[in-house]
């Protein structure tokens, strides 16, 4: 049971991650890296 | 209401446009920064009537007829977007010159509000501008302002609303010769008027100041070169080896190293979650990002100590010193300033060739730009020297070095490689040396730290679970005890027989390599995984990782990450500024390509000079030195066939 629950999070985390870097993909010429003239485009802040 | 914030580079506007919006907007004391432009709401405390206003930052130009992309960038909004009221940013530094565009922006008729700004700088010298009768010469409002103590801009604000509500067209000025064929010169006779019966100049600019004298020594021809170096290693020691490196040792050795494995591992333990679950958790995800992470200390004082570089204006007289050496090979010097903005990150470094002219420099740019060690290589170059160069401060700014050898050597070559034309010639202006904000050092640095967590929680956090995942099983999706039997044993075998020429044998740094490229911060987070230690053993000075490599391959390990294409988001950006497919590829194969050779001589060069050996691969190595060097001189002499040819027909 404790195996499925901290695995429903682990799960959970990697997929905000994973939903993160592929719409950060998405933006050219911006990976979260900030000090760029885009940051107000960046998903960093979003 | 639209108000567009124009002016010449580097007047302050993205200055003035952070404190009016509250924005955090990346602002540098150096002509070029802004490239794109960027809008936000008014600020609350300038907008007591909670009127909709948006205010647009637009890059800098110096005439309303562009020169260059990001130029063209601001033309395009004043002509096109109609702004209900332009801001006309005029540097109090350089009165006569920024009036230049001021006269035009007048002309289109949209109302323009002209803030003095820069005007500390004005007192600080002595001279005095009578606002007044710059009103009544301009026939607009003008509103004395210093961006960066916010003084003033208040009064500007009600003045742009008052304008903005008014909406009365804006008075065009007059002047004999506006519509003839001289009309620039005969603009820049009626500003020299203007400004001779506004503005009294105290310093005579005749006599040498104390900028003056700085600039002799560290700009000097000899002693600029060894000054930037010894500023560099100063740098280094502070951020690596001083204060940085005493944080990061505790965050390695202590916080990542014990304290949360030990927690994380206890607690898993305790309510019995299953071993491969806890593997991923701690071992995956923990070690992976938390060996990234460690590093963030280092990374924050390097940025700290380099933006209060950047603020005095030490900087620009780099972007000088280099000018020397790079028009040799038919680069502009206005190529530093993408480089120095690339050693923070090579995306916007990227961006800033846009403010090249010359389509070819522009591109020769793009493809040197990655060579500079960016804030991702960073954690990769500290690791390896922890490992292989223990209490050696010199291998960071040897690093620099190598890097500016290699845009020389690469630029020298791309030259004779392909057939360009060089047409641009380098004028930089140079900022008065100031005493550098420490406000501004400490917010760039946290804005570095901020994107720095962010891309150890998403992008490095999944490659490295990934990574985990890829050498705990097999593809039968069965858990393996050897790593050598697990997926990415399997993938990284195909790919390390490439890499043996360079001296580099094993699986495992092809592994590496590959999540490199996605991004190069993930090399650290590989070998965490890979090697399964605790951050502690890691960085051991011959820890772990010496298996894999002797102190001669290390460095060639570091030289070949430095030079081999950035990761996918700075390609992304490359392909972008490149403005071509092809010159993207023909990018992405020179910067392989470098980064392999440059790899394979230090390696074995190196050995047979330090180890008094034969390194493995020497054979395929000098197979493909062989080939390299006889493409390399076809290449050459097809380029200069087609160049006679070319003057032939001209």
């Amino acid at each position: 049971m404790s195996t499925l629950i901290i695995g429903l999070i682990v799960a959970g985390l990697v997929f905000i991650a994973v939903k993160r870097v592929m719409h950060d993909m998405k933006q050219p010429g911006c990976s979260g890296c900030a000090g760029c003239s885009m940051k107000d485009n960046c998903d960093s802040k979003k | 209401m639209k108000i567009a914030l124009a002016g010449n580079p580097n007047s302050g506007k993205t200055t003035l446009y952070n404190a009016i919006t509250g924005k955090n907007e990346y602002v540098g004391n150096w002509p070029g920064v802004t490239v794109d432009k960027k809008e936000a709401d008014l600020k609350g405390k300038f907008n007591p009537q909670k009127l909709d206003i948006r205010v647009v930052d637009l890059p800098g130009a110096y005439s309303i007829s562009p020169f260059t992309g990001e130029e063209a960038i601001t033309r395009d909004f004043v002509l096109e977007e109609n702004p209900d009221v332009i801001i006309n940013i005029v540097d109090g530094a350089n009165v006569s010159r920024s009036l230049f565009f001021t006269s035009q922006l007048l002309e289109l008729g949209i109302p323009v509000v002209v803030a003095l700004n820069k005007s500390d700088i004005l007192a600080r010298r002595g001279d005095k501008l009578d606002i007044n009768a710059l009103k009544k010469e301009l026939k607009c409002e003008v509103v004395s302002t210093t961006a960066t103590s916010e003084n003033g801009l208040k009064d500007l604000i009600s003045a742009v609303i008052k304008a903005g509500k008014a909406a009365k067209k804006q008075a065009k000025p007059k002047f004999k010769g506006q519509d003839s064929e001289n009309s620039d010169k005969a603009r820049q006779s009626f500003i020299d008027g203007i400004v001779k019966r506004c503005l009294v100049k105290k310093r005579d600019a005749t006599k040498v100041n104390i900028s003056d004298k700085i600039d002799r020594i560290v700009a000097h021809k000899w002693l600029g070169l060894p000054i930037f170096f010894l500023i560099m290693w100063a740098v280094y020691a502070v951020s690596i080896g001083g204060i940085g490196g005493f944080f990061t040792e505790y965050l390695n050795d202590t916080l990542f190293g014990e304290i949360i494995p030990n927690a994380v591992n206890g607690f898993l333990e305790g309510i019995a979650v299953h071993p491969l679950l806890q593997g991923l958790i701690v071992d995956g995800i923990i070690g992976g990002v938390g060996a990234v992470l460690g590093f963030l200390p280092q990374i924050m004082v390097l940025f700290f100590c380099l933006s209060l570089l950047e603020d005095c204006g030490y900087m620009s007289r780099v972007a000088v010193l280099m000018d020397r050496f790079f028009k040799k090979f038919g680069l502009s010097g206005k190529s530093i300033i993408p480089m120095i903005v690339g050693s923070g990150c090579a995306i916007p470094g990227v961006m800033a060739t846009r403010t090249i002219e010359d389509v070819n420099q522009r591109r020769m740019t793009v493809m040197l730009t990655p060579f500079i060690p960016c804030g991702a290589k960073l954690p990769i170059i500290t690791l390896f020297a922890a490992v292989f160069f223990p209490d050696k401060l010199w291998v960071g700014p040897v690093m620099y070095m190598l890097a500016i050898a290699m845009i020389v050597i690469g630029g020298m070559l791309l030259k004779k490689l392909f057939v360009w034309e060089n047409t641009s010639q380098f004028i930089m202006e140079l900022p008065e040396y100031k005493v550098p904000s420490v406000f501004h050092a400490i917010a760039q640095m946290f804005d570095k730290a901020k994107a720095f967590i962010y891309k150890a929680t998403t992008i490095v956090m999944v490659c490295n679970a990934f990574v985990w995942f890829a050498q705990s099983f097999n593809w039968a999706l069965q858990p393996v005890a050897d790593q050598n039997l697990s997926v990415l044993a399997s993938v990284g075998s195909l790919i390390a027989p490439i890499l043996i020429p360079l001296g580099f044998v094993g699986w495992q740094l092809a592994a590496a390599t590959v999540t490199g490229f996605v991004a190069k911060e993930n090399v650290v987070g590989t070998f965490a995984v890979l090697l399964a230690v605790s951050e502690e053993a890691l960085h051991l000075p011959g820890g772990p990782l010496s298996q894999l490599f002797t102190p001669v391959t290390a460095f060639a390990f570091l030289a070949f990450n430095l030079f081999t294409p950035p990761c996918f988001a700075a390609i992304g950006a490359m392909n972008s500024e490149m403005g071509s497919r092809k010159w993207l590829w023909k990018g992405l194969a020179f910067q392989f390509s470098v980064g392999y050779l440059v790899a394979m001589i230090i390696t074995h060069v190196g050995s047979l000079i330090f180890e008094g050996t034969v390194a493995t691969g020497f054979v395929p190595a000098v197979v493909i030195g062989i080939v390299a060097a006889s493409y390399i001189f076809y290449k050459i002499k097809k380029s200069n066939t087609e160049r006679d040819r070319m003057e032939m027909a001209a």
